[in-house]
């Protein structure tokens, strides 16, 4: 009899532990659903085909009628071309952040909200380093949303999109955070964006829509997904919060953003190179090379050095480098501290800035693993 | 490792200042596991400059095995380092 009530006991408690513990994504999504918008962007242009894909479909025609059915695309081509994307408000008087790959090269940009009211949106400006853009609606007393603190974020949190997966309006999907701070090079091999790795399932069409976590907060920027098949596998990257709101402040402000610039090409440490510059594991940015009159250059940093913290970030591997340094405003002055014949030294850096067609502040070199592949929704 | 030094034609744009260029090296050999390359243009050995031949075998002279060495190369005008390890002996 004891042990049937002990059971029954156990059973409620572990009951009562499930119950406890799994998150409430209802609420969050009733509340903020009316501050996520899908985009829809528009191109003139007569096909939303490539060049490539256009010779796909004429290969497409020369099949079969009966085996033609498999291969060709479901719906036929819009007649106008562009793509759909989601975004949120941010503030109440009509601003409204997307990725840059959402809006790139549109003529123009259309925002539906949950109740089917559209508007036309101005693009207030766009940045392809970090894949984010600010649009503006006219319009007042939007709802809008608040962006919480990336930093706090940890690995294991629940975390929400809502967003427009292949047009499908406000999908919601959940998941957890999966790690913090990867970074995916673009083609032109820069990297200044910490990415939040997630399992959410996320789509082409999520892209530019919310990451919140359980406090109903916007913790980051859905924005691109590993993919072999073009759909979700679980490996969705979302841009930190902390990156979004310094962007879009520069966005709002100036139309454009200014990001810091230290000047050295960098790569990581490895075990046989931390032996031989005698540090106690491999961690920092090696600096390979200086730049000729840059910022690095005036505050005596050398190649050899290792870079292991700057304005009181601690750089653990190379791409750290980029991801604090790009956050910094041209003519602030902190301090660097590296690794020099195994002696830790401080050295004070005025920070420059990176012009918008700069390559790089931060180049990698050539000698990292391979990283993987991204594919973007469009 | 066979290395010879840098002539004006083996120039790879303005990050080479003097340096010696590898011209092979040996499969299986420490240079090797570590990633260094034929073609590679080494500019600094441990904690010395390299610009001629002569500097190169004074910087390898008080390695001993077991050390691990830095080398800063050259490789298609872009620097990077490589670690070697000295092999232990047998």
């Amino acid at each position: 009899m004891m042990v049937r009530f002990t059971l029954v006991a156990l059973l409620l408690f572990v009951s009562q532990l499930a119950t406890a513990s799994l998150p409430d994504f209802a609420t969050i999504v009733e509340e903020r659903s009316p501050a996520v918008v899908k985009i829809i962007a528009e191109v003139k242009a007569p096909s939303r085909f490539s060049r490539d894909q256009m010779e796909e479909l004429e290969e497409l025609d020369q099949l079969p009628e009966a085996l033609r059915r498999f291969f060709q695309y479901r719906n036929p081509p819009a007649p106008r071309g562009g793509g759909t994307g989601s975004g949120f408000v941010i503030s109440g008087d009509g601003y409204i952040v997307t990725n840059h790959h959402v809006v790139d090269g549109a003529d123009r940009v259309i925002v539906r909200f949950s109740d089917r009211r559209e508007f036309d949106a101005e693009v207030i400006g766009t940045d392809q380093r970090s894949d984010l853009a600010l649009l503006r609606v006219d319009a007042d007393e939007l709802p809008f949303l608040s962006l919480g603190n990336s930093e706090n974020l940890k690995v294991g949190q629940w975390v929400l999109a809502i967003g427009s997966p292949f047009g499908l309006d406000y999908s919601v999907t959940a998941g957890i955070v999966s790690a913090k701070g990867r970074s995916l090079p673009t083609e032109r091999g820069e990297n200044y964006v910490p990415f939040i790795q997630t399992d959410v399932a996320i789509n082409p069409g999520n892209s530019g829509g919310p990451l919140f976590n359980l406090a109903g907060e916007v913790v980051g920027v859905n924005s691109q997904i590993f993919t072999r098949s073009g759909g979700s596998i679980g490996l969705s990257f979302a841009i930190p919060a902390r990156v979004v709101s310094n962007i879009v402040e520069q966005l709002r402000e100036n139309g454009e953003v200014v990001r810091g610039w230290l000047g050295v090409s960098i790569q990581n440490v490895d075990r046989t190179l931390a032996e031989s510059f005698h540090l106690d594991r491999p961690r920092g940015a090696l600096v390979a090379q200086v730049g000729g009159n840059s910022p690095a250059e005036r505050a005596g940093i050398e190649s050899g050095d290792i870079i292991v913290a700057v304005d009181g970030a601690q750089v653990e591997v190379s791409a750290d480098l980029p991801h604090i340094v790009g956050l910094l405003a041209p003519g602030d002055v902190v301090d660097v501290t590296i690794i020099r014949d195994g002696e830790e030294t401080l050295l004070e850096v005025e920070i420059g800035a990176l012009e918008a067609d700069e390559i790089a502040s931060v180049v990698t070199a050539p000698s990292e693993p391979g990283t993987i592949s991204v594919l973007n929704d469009r | 490792m066979t290395v010879k030094e840098l002539e004006e034609s083996d120039e790879s744009g303005p990050a080479v200042r003097g340096g010696v260029v590898v011209s092979l090296v040996e499969p299986e050999s420490p240079a090797f596991e570590g990633g260094v390359r034929a073609g590679d243009i080494l500019t600094r050995f441990g904690r010395s400059a390299i610009s001629r031949l002569s500097d190169m075998a004074a910087a390898a002279d008080g390695l001993e095995p077991g050390d691990s060495v830095s080398v800063r190369l050259i490789r298609q005008g872009a620097p990077q380092f490589i670690g070697i390890k000295v092999p232990e002996n047998d």
